[in-house]
C-alpha cells in the first residue's frame, strides 16, 4: 500500500468511524462497515479521480457499502446498548444532551436506525457533514429531486415517530 | 411522556445534533484488511456469501424456479414507459397545452412494512411558465408526505431557462389529507418530476397480508403481481396547473399496471399512464 493511501487512512479515519457509526448505530457493525469500506477503496483506488475530493468518494464508498450490504448485515442487530455505560457515553457524545433531552435522543437514536435504509442514508449525509442536497445526489447517484423527497419523507417519519404520531 | 412537541426546527437541530456526536475513539484499519488487499484474494466472508449465492443460483435453476430466486432482492430495476408519449428530453412541439412526456418506475424497494415506488415524469406546455402544481389522488394505500412549493419555484425558474421551448415544471405541492404522495420535483432531464408512493401495509388488511406473503417466499411472482395490481389498478392522479398568467388547466393521469407485458423471464412488470 502506498503512503499516500496511508496518509488518507490516517486523515479520514476518524470522520469515517463517526460516519459508520451513524449509519450502523451500534459498534460492532460500524467496525464492520469501516474495514469493508477501506477495503474497497484500497481495491478501487485506481478509479479514484484526484481532482475530485478523497473525503466524499470515500464516504460514497462508505454509504454505498451500508446500503447495498445492509439487508446481509448491518441491520441485523437491534440491541444499540449493550450495557447502562454504553448508553450513557453515547449521550454524553451528543453536544445538546441534558438530563431534560436525553430520552428525547434516545428516542430519535432509535427512530433514526428504523428508518428505511434510503432515507437513513440521506438524512446521516445531510447533517452528518452539511452536505448540500446536490452533493449529496452527486454522491449517491440518484436524481436531486429523489434526494429532496427521500430527505423530506425521513423527517417527516422522524417527527411523527418522536411525537408518538402513526407512521 | 414528553409534553411538548416536537417541532421542524427542534427536530432539525436535534439531528444536527447527533450526526455530529463526538466519538471518543477511532477504528484502525486492520492489518487484516490491509493484507488481503494485497493478496488481492476475497476475504471468507466474501467467498463464503458467493458461495451460498452460487448454491442457491443452482439450487434455483434445478428447480426452475429463477424468478423467485431474483425476487428475493429487495432492490430492482423496473422501466416503464408511457403509451405513445415522447422519449425524454425531447421538447414537445404541441397545441395540446400539457402533456405527460415520460415515465419510468425507476426504483423499487420493499422495507418491513411498506413498499416504496419512484415514480419519475415529466409534465411539459408549450408557451407557458407553470407556477404552481397541485394534485389528488383517488388512491388510499400510500402515507403523505410533502415538500413545500417554495423550495421548488427557485429551480423551476432555473430549469425554465434551460428550455426554451418546452417548459419544464418542477413545482409540486400535495393538498390531500392521509391519502397518498410525496411529490418532488427532480432537475433530471427529461424526467423533471419525481412521485414517490409510498405503498405502506399499514394502511390497508390485504396490502399487510399480501406483503407478509410476500416475505414467506411462497408465489414470490405472483404476490408481486398482486400488490403490483393492487397499487396501480385504476389509480388516478388528478394534476392542477396554475400558470404564471393565472390561467388554470386540469388533467388526470391514469397509472396501470400491464399486466400482459410483465413475464416470469424479464421480471420487468410494467406500469402505464395515460393522459385523460
Amino acid at each position: 500500500m502506498n503512503l499516500v493511501f496511508e496518509k488518507y487512512i490516517s486523515e479520514y479515519s476518524a470522520d469515517l468511524t463517526r460516519l459508520c457509526i451513524s449509519l450502523c448505530g451500534n459498534i460492532t457493525d460500524a467496525e464492520d462497515l469501516f474495514q469493508d469500506t477501506w477495503y474497497k477503496a484500497m481495491k478501487n483506488y485506481t478509479r479514484y479521480n484526484p481532482e475530485k475530493s478523497f473525503e466524499k468518494w470515500i464516504y460514497s464508498i462508505c454509504v454505498n457499502t451500508y446500503k447495498d450490504s445492509l439487508r446481509l448485515f448491518y441491520n441485523k442487530r437491534r440491541v444499540f446498548f449493550k450495557t447502562e455505560e454504553d448508553k450513557t457515553d453515547f449521550l454524553n457524545s451528543i453536544p445538546d444532551s441534558s438530563p431534560d433531552n436525553s430520552e428525547d435522543y434516545l428516542e430519535l437514536h432509535t427512530a433514526i436506525n428504523t428508518l428505511p435504509k434510503k432515507q437513513k442514508v440521506v438524512i446521516v449525509l445531510y447533517y452528518f457533514k452539511d452536505y448540500s442536497l446536490n452533493e449529496i445526489s452527486e454522491m449517491l447517484n440518484v436524481p436531486l429531486g429523489t434526494v429532496k423527497s427521500r430527505l423530506n419523507l425521513a423527517k417527516s417519519n422522524l417527527r411523527r415517530r418522536l411525537n408518538n404520531e402513526k407512521v | 411522556m414528553r409534553k411538548y412537541e416536537i417541532n421542524d426546527e427542534k427536530l432539525d437541530n436535534m439531528l444536527s445534533n447527533y450526526c455530529k456526536k463526538s466519538v471518543p475513539y477511532t477504528f484502525r484499519v486492520k492489518e487484516k484488511t490491509k493484507k488481503e488487499y494485497t493478496k488481492k484474494g476475497f476475504r471468507i466472508k466474501y467467498s463464503t456469501a458467493a458461495g451460498v449465492l452460487l448454491f442457491a443460483f443452482f439450487i434455483g435453476l434445478c428447480v426452475n424456479s429463477i424468478p423467485n430466486f431474483f425476487s428475493s432482492y429487495n432492490d430492482f430495476f423496473i422501466m416503464a414507459n408511457a403509451e405513445g408519449v415522447p422519449e425524454k428530453n425531447s421538447v414537445l412541439q404541441t397545441a395540446q397545452p400539457i402533456k405527460i412526456e415520460s415515465l419510468s418506475c425507476y426504483d423499487y424497494s420493499i422495507n418491513d412494512s411498506s413498499i416504496e415506488v419512484d415514480i419519475n415524469f415529466g409534465v411539459c406546455c408549450v408557451g407557458k411558465h407553470i407556477s404552481e402544481i397541485s394534485y389528488t389522488s383517488n388512491y388510499s394505500y400510500f402515507s403523505i408526505d410533502y415538500l413545500s412549493v417554495e423550495d421548488f419555484k427557485i429551480s423551476s425558474r432555473q430549469k425554465m431557462t434551460l428550455n426554451k421551448q418546452g417548459i419544464v415544471c418542477n413545482s409540486f405541492s400535495v393538498d390531500y389529507d392521509d391519502e397518498v404522495i410525496l411529490i418532488a420535483n427532480d432537475a433530471g432531464d427529461g424526467y423533471p418530476v419525481n412521485l414517490v408512493c409510498l405503498f405502506d401495509a399499514n394502511y390497508n388488511a390485504e396490502a399487510e397480508r399480501l406483503l407478509k406473503q410476500y416475505k414467506t417466499g411462497e408465489n414470490r411472482f405472483d404476490t408481486l403481481h398482486s400488490i403490483y395490481d393492487m397499487i396501480f389498478r385504476n389509480v388516478y392522479v388528478d394534476m392542477k396547473i396554475i400558470f404564471d398568467d393565472g390561467s388554470v388547466s386540469t388533467k388526470r393521469i391514469e397509472l396501470n399496471f400491464d399486466e400482459k407485458d410483465s413475464s416470469y423471464k424479464t421480471f420487468k412488470p410494467v406500469v402505464t399512464a395515460t393522459l385523460v
